[in-house]
Formats: structure tokens, C-alpha cells, sequence
């Protein structure tokens, strides 16, 4: 039969901070149901008010007499690690235990106490024993062995329940040499596995070291020697992804590596490596959004911080990886394409197309004016190029100045006069209806159609080189004709098609004349 | 750039309008910033500097809408932060594209519903529409009709810069000669100004 004992265990260390004592209580309860047979013991915590706020400062909890040894021992432990006065209060039928101690040794004491008045497991006790010299070392030293003899002679326990409990604590593999074997081999294969699924793209190995911290921790292998299996083997990886960086990279960086000493390659790979990671961790967090959530922010702030990247390099990285990932950026007149590739990004065309107006006369560098025959060959054609390619990129080709420029390629050979040639132009993109005598067929800018449902090229609009808009959107010809004659020549398409077609050039002719 | 607006005549030109404006005589404040607008495109002109418009030249320029799209943004500040200072808001370029920023936003306008009978709100809500059964709905007042004090709506001024036009224009609009008095609003010229103040605005002070 089993006998039941309540037990109070509080810390009233007064040197112990508010949330210490509350970490304290958490890896307290962690502690106890480590224990053989616990799992199912429910803890209660004990709360205390201090400075106007609730506070756990303890735990409260009902369990067998049988294993209230191995609670003793493990408290013990606790105490010889960490010596916190604590109030410990044990309670069965016929038997009050108190003591408030910050000594180990008063505990053992307590445990006597505890095994002459109570029913009482000597092999649950054993057990605790074991686990606890096995879990420190990973295997079970000669002096512990001993040791154990003397108890389970203590205890009365047979050598063949001994050895039993003994095999328990260590686990499957007994001695130290073996868990480390095996978590070396395990280590191994987790980092080929990782090797088959980068394929040759530099991945950092996220996630291995919580799975195989586990794995140690279940193994009995103390976590440090684990960890230093890991780094090592983590290392080797980072080194074969650098060594096929810097074999793509060219012979210029191989030769600057050749002249530094062992010690300045070495911490310049591992500067590299870091760097190289922190960039996996940007493609990450920017593969669903444009700019990282608030948790992914932390989770980069943290990485930069841990692997002492500086705020420049982190944010270099961070915009290398935006642009490969969402268009490149980049500006010979230093306008910064961020918004639009945002709003583009979003699909909100109404406001990229505004926005489109904002960069091209910033690039234009003119006092905001709009664009005209005579300043249309300011602008850049880098500049040109990253708005065509962002509204390009975001719409499938349907917009962009290269779509408008199709359209005018597959209808020029059609108009010789130069007057129809634009306003059949306006009239395929959609910015204006045909005319006749009584209607000039004009849109108002904000009657345009701003949507993906539009004809190809009927965005960007070209309201950077229109003086009004609001009654009707009606680029000049004069403009029109500058502005295509310019992005043919920053940007010409591939001849393939035209090459063939003898009117098309005959076209381009006329027109350049 | 800016190097034509910030020389004498015009920074004698400004110094008056601050004097006229804080003697809250608003009509000569709107006349002068109307010739300080001129001005300015005049001086463009003689420094050689290609316009947009086609100029002849013979007579005095008119804020046409390719000149007010390139009226300096610099000077445009300068005369809107004078008219809202004095002003307290009430009047200004400023005030005035709020106005007509809102209305372009609000869901029932339909710019391409323009008629006589139908006028751009903007001009109801300026109060620039004539009010006596002279003419038809949708004609503007007469320059001299319209209320030079603050009791006036709001972004009622600076006005002049809109009335001043040549004869024939005039004529076009069906006015009399008389600038934008009695004419249809010429919706080109208004959003002219109001899309040169947003581009200035995107500047960013």
C-alpha cells in the first residue's frame, strides 16, 4: 500500500529578484518531473505578493512516499549547485518534515529522517543516484560506482537489481566513449542530409542544433561536449560552401586569400561564414514580405548582434537581398526606387503610377517640371531601365515602357502621318478613345483604367510630361515622339522581329528623319 | 535653378506683398502675386531659357498652363507660406489644392461630367461661381465681384493669377474680354496649377 505526502517546497532567499524567484520556481517544477514516475504529479504554485504584483514563490505538489528519496536527492543537487535558502515542508499521515536551509548537506539529513519514518523505495532511491552521476558525466565513474555499492548495501538492494537500476541510469549506451560515438554519427548524417538539400546554395543549418541538443540531453551526453561536436561539424560545412563560393568567385579574391597568413584566413572565412549566414537568414525572413515582420526583425537583430555584423554591412546585406529578391533598385541620380517597387509590389496601381510621376521628374532633376522634347535625354537611362523593369516585373510584362514600345513597333508600320501615328497610339494603350469630328476622344487621367485589366502598356502613363491632367490626360506629340525616340535608343529592343520586316524599318527610318 | 527668382526686383516685388498682406489689403496682395507670377515667367523668357509654350512674344505672357506648370517651386513657397501666414490658413495655393485634392478623392466626382450646367465643384467651394442670374450657372464672377476679406470662403485667394488672361482667351471661354470674368473655368489651367503645386510638394521642403 502507498502512503501519500504533501510537499511545499518556497524559496525565501530575499537576495533573489522578482523574476529570478520565478525562473527558480519554473526550472524547479522542470526538475522534479525529470524524476522517474513524476510525469503525472500535478503542481500547484505557491503566489506571494510582492511589490503589488502576484509572483510564484514555490510549488505545491502530492506524490508517493516511495519516491520522495529521489525528490530529496534531486533537491540536494539543486542546492549544491545553486545555494538559495529555500523552505522545504514535507507532510505525511503521521509525519511533519521542516527545514529552511540553503545547504545540501541538510537535506540528506532530512532524507534519514525521511527513511526511517516512512515507506520507502530503495530502488527508486538507487535510481536517483545513478541518473544523477550519469547525467553529469555521461557515464558512470569508478569512484561512483563505489559509491552506489555503498548505498545499494545501505538500501539492502541485490547486485542484480543493482546492475539493473545502474543500466537505467545510463541508458542504452553505457559509457561515455559510446554516447559520444553515437551522437557523433548522428551529427554527421544530419549535416549530409542538410548538404542533399542546399544543393551546392549556401544554406545556413537551421534548426539541426535544437533537434540534436535534445538528442543529447536523452542520451545522458553532457550538452557542452555535444555542442563542441556540432560546432565542429558545422564548421567543415560552412567551409565547403566557402571554398565553392570562392571557386565561383574568381581567381582575384583567391589570390588577396593567398598573401594572408593561416590566422587571417581563418577569421576571415569565419567573418565570411557569419556574413554568409546572416544573408540566409534576410532571404528568409524577406521570402513572403517585402520588408521582414516585427518577428523577423527581432530574430535579425539578434543574428546581427550574435555574429557582431555591423548595422552598415547588415543593412547592405539586407537591400542585396531585397533587390535580388524583388528587383533591383538601382539609380544613376541617386532617386530612391523603394516606394515604387513597394507599391508595385502591392499592386496598388492608382498610387504607383503617381509615384512613377515622383521618381521621373526626380531623376529629371528639374525643378519638378515636366518632362519635355528638349529635356526627355536627362534622364538616365539606368533609371529608366529600374522603373520599366519593376513595372515589368509586377504586372508579367503586361506594362512598362518596353510593352509601350511594342505597341508602337507592331503598329508604326501601319501610319506613315505623323499625327495618326500618335493618336492611334493613345488609342491601343487605352488613353484616349477614337475621335471624329464632334468628340476628340480624350480621357480625364482619373477615368484611366488602373488595373491589370488594361490594354498592354496603358501603364505607366506618361503624366510626368503632361502640364494638366484632370480634364483630360493628353500627352503633346512633340513629347511623345522625344520621349519613344529616346527609349528606343536607352533601351532597344531585340531586332529578331523587326529585322524581317522590311516596312518596320522602312518605319523607323521615317521616323528618325 | 532658383538663381532667377532670387534676384532684386522680384525679392523687392515679395518684401511689398509681406507689407500688403499684413495690412490685410487683399486685393492688391492678389494683384501683385499675379504680376510676381508674371514676372518670374517674363524673366525666364529674357534669360533665354526654352518654354514649353510657344512664345511670340509680342505681348505680355499670361499664366497659360504650360507656363504654370514651370513657375519655380521656390517661388510658389514663398508666396503660399505669405498668403497662409497672413491669412491664417484661410487663403493660399495651398489651401486652395486641398481643397481641390478632396474633391478629386470624394466619390461622386466624375471629371469627365463637365458642363456648362455642371461647373467643377472646386469653383463652388471657392465661392468663385457667379452668383447674380447674369449669365447662366457655371460662368465665373467678374474679378471685381469677388470678396476681398476674410469673411470670404475658404481658398477664395489668391485669385488673380486665374483671372488674368488674354482678351481672345477670354473670348473662348465666353467671357467678355474680361479675364476669366463671366467664362467658363478653364479646367486646363486650374489643374495646371494644382498638379505644379503637388510636384513642388513631392520636393519635400
Amino acid at each position: 500500500m502507498t502512503q501519500n505526502v504533501r510537499c511545499l517546497i518556497k524559496f525565501v532567499d530575499p537576495q533573489l529578484k522578482r523574476d529570478e524567484v520565478v525562473t527558480e520556481v519554473h526550472y524547479l517544477i522542470d526538475d522534479l518531473c525529470d524524476l522517474e514516475g513524476m510525469g503525472q504529479t500535478r503542481f500547484e504554485k505557491v503566489s506571494e505578493i510582492r511589490e503589488a504584483d502576484t509572483i510564484s514563490v514555490g510549488v505545491k505538489f502530492e506524490t508517493d512516499a516511495e519516491r520522495l528519496g529521489a525528490i530529496l536527492r534531486r533537491l540536494r543537487d539543486r542546492l549544491y549547485y545553486r545555494p538559495i535558502d529555500t523552505l522545504f515542508f514535507f507532510q505525511a499521515s503521521d509525519l511533519n518534515l521542516q527545514i529552511q536551509t540553503h545547504r545540501a548537506e541538510d537535506l540528506l539529513g532530512l532524507l534519514d529522517i525521511a527513511r526511517s519514518g516512512l515507506l520507502f523505495s530503495p530502488a527508486c532511491d538507487y535510481l536517483a543516484e545513478a541518473e544523477t552521476y550519469s547525467r553529469t558525466q555521461g557515464e558512470l565513474s569508478p569512484t561512483e560506482l563505489d559509491n552506489l555499492n555503498l548505498l545499494r548495501q545501505r538500501l539492502g538492494l541485490s547486485v542484480e537489481q543493482a546492475d539493473d537500476l545502474n543500466a537505467k541510469a545510463t541508458g542504452p549506451y553505457r559509457t561515455q566513449a559510446e554516447k559520444r560515438r553515437h551522437f557523433e554519427d548522428i551529427t554527421q548524417a544530419e549535416f549530409s542530409r542538410l548538404r542533399t538539400l542546399a544543393a551546392g546554395q549556401p544554406l545556413a543549418p537551421k534548426d539541426i542544433w535544437s533537434v540534436l541538443q535534445e538528442l543529447a540531453e536523452n542520451l545522458g551526453l553532457p550538452i557542452p561536449t555535444a555542442e563542441a561536436i556540432y560546432q565542429q561539424h558545422q564548421q567543415r560545412y560552412d567551409d565547403d560552401n566557402l571554398n565553392l563560393l570562392q571557386f565561383a568567385s574568381g581567381p582575384a579574391e583567391a589570390a588577396d586569400l593567398g598573401a594572408a597568413t593561416p590566422a587571417e584566413i581563418e577569421s576571415q572565412t569565419q567573418a565570411q561564414a557569419d556574413l554568409d549566414q546572416y544573408r540566409s537568414l534576410c532571404r528568409q525572413a524577406m521570402a513572403e514580405a517585402l520588408y521582414p515582420s516585427e518577428f523577423d526583425q527581432g530574430r535579425l537583430a539578434q543574428s546581427r548582434r550574435l555574429r557582431t555584423i555591423s548595422l552598415e554591412e547588415a543593412s547592405t546585406i539586407e537591400a542585396a537581398v531585397r533587390d535580388e529578391l524583388y528587383g533591383s533598385i538601382e539609380s544613376a541620380t541617386g532617386v530612391d526606387y523603394n516606394r515604387l517597387r513597394e507599391l508595385l509590389h502591392q499592386q496598388a496601381w492608382p498610387a504607383a503610377d503617381l509615384e512613377t510621376e515622383v521618381v521621373m521628374l526626380k531623376a529629371l532633376n528639374h525643378d519638378m517640371q515636366p518632362v519635355t522634347a528638349a529635356t526627355v535625354q536627362r534622364l538616365s537611362p539606368v533609371d529608366l531601365a529600374t522603373i520599366d523593369a519593376l513595372w515589368s516585373r509586377y504586372s508579367n510584362g503586361r506594362f512598362g515602357f518596353k510593352a509601350q514600345q511594342q505597341v508602337y513597333r507592331g503598329q508604326q508600320p501601319l501610319q506613315s502621318d505623323d499625327h495618326k501615328r500618335w493618336a492611334v497610339f493613345e488609342e491601343t494603350l487605352g488613353w484616349r478613345e477614337p475621335s471624329s469630328w464632334l468628340y476628340q476622344g480624350f480621357k480625364p487621367y482619373y477615368n484611366l483604367t488602373f488595373s491589370l485589366e488594361a490594354p498592354p502598356g496603358h501603364l505607366p502613363t506618361w503624366r510626368w510630361c503632361c502640364v494638366s491632367l484632370g480634364h483630360r490626360y493628353s500627352p503633346s506629340p512633340e513629347a511623345m515622339e522625344a520621349v519613344m525616340a529616346y527609349l528606343n535608343d536607352c533601351m532597344p529592343l531585340e531586332s529578331a522581329m523587326t529585322a524581317l520586316d522590311p516596312t518596320a524599318i522602312a518605319g523607323e527610318v521615317n521616323h528618325a528623319s | 535653378m532658383q538663381a532667377s527668382v532670387s534676384n532684386s526686383e522680384l525679392d523687392a516685388s515679395l518684401s511689398e506683398l509681406t507689407l500688403l498682406l499684413k495690412d490685410e489689403d487683399w486685393e492688391a496682395a492678389d494683384r501683385l502675386t499675379a504680376d510676381i507670377l508674371l514676372l518670374a515667367v517674363e524673366q525666364r523668357l529674357h534669360s533665354g531659357e526654352r518654354l514649353l509654350q510657344d512664345t511670340s512674344a509680342s505681348h505680355r505672357p499670361h499664366l497659360a498652363a504650360e507656363t504654370l506648370a514651370t513657375i519655380p517651386c521656390q517661388l510658389l513657397y514663398a508666396l503660399d507660406s505669405q498668403w497662409q501666414g497672413a491669412s491664417g490658413g484661410h487663403f493660399g495655393f495651398s489651401t486652395q489644392l486641398q481643397i481641390y485634392t478632396e474633391i478629386l478623392s470624394s466619390a461622386t466626382f466624375d471629371p469627365a461630367l463637365r458642363n456648362w450646367a455642371t461647373p467643377h465643384p472646386f469653383f463652388e467651394s471657392v465661392g468663385w461661381l457667379m452668383l447674380f442670374p447674369v449669365r447662366p450657372i457655371g460662368f465665373l464672377r467678374f474679378y471685381n465681384w469677388l470678396e476681398f476679406d476674410l469673411e470670404a470662403p475658404k481658398g477664395h485667394l489668391p485669385a488673380m493669377w486665374y483671372w488674368h488672361l488674354p482678351g481672345m482667351a477670354s473670348l473662348r471661354l465666353g467671357g467678355f474680354s474680361t479675364g476669366q470674368g463671366a467664362g467658363f473655368g478653364d479646367l486646363a489651367r486650374l489643374d495646371a496649377m494644382m498638379l505644379r503645386m503637388t510636384r513642388c510638394q513631392q520636393l519635400g521642403g
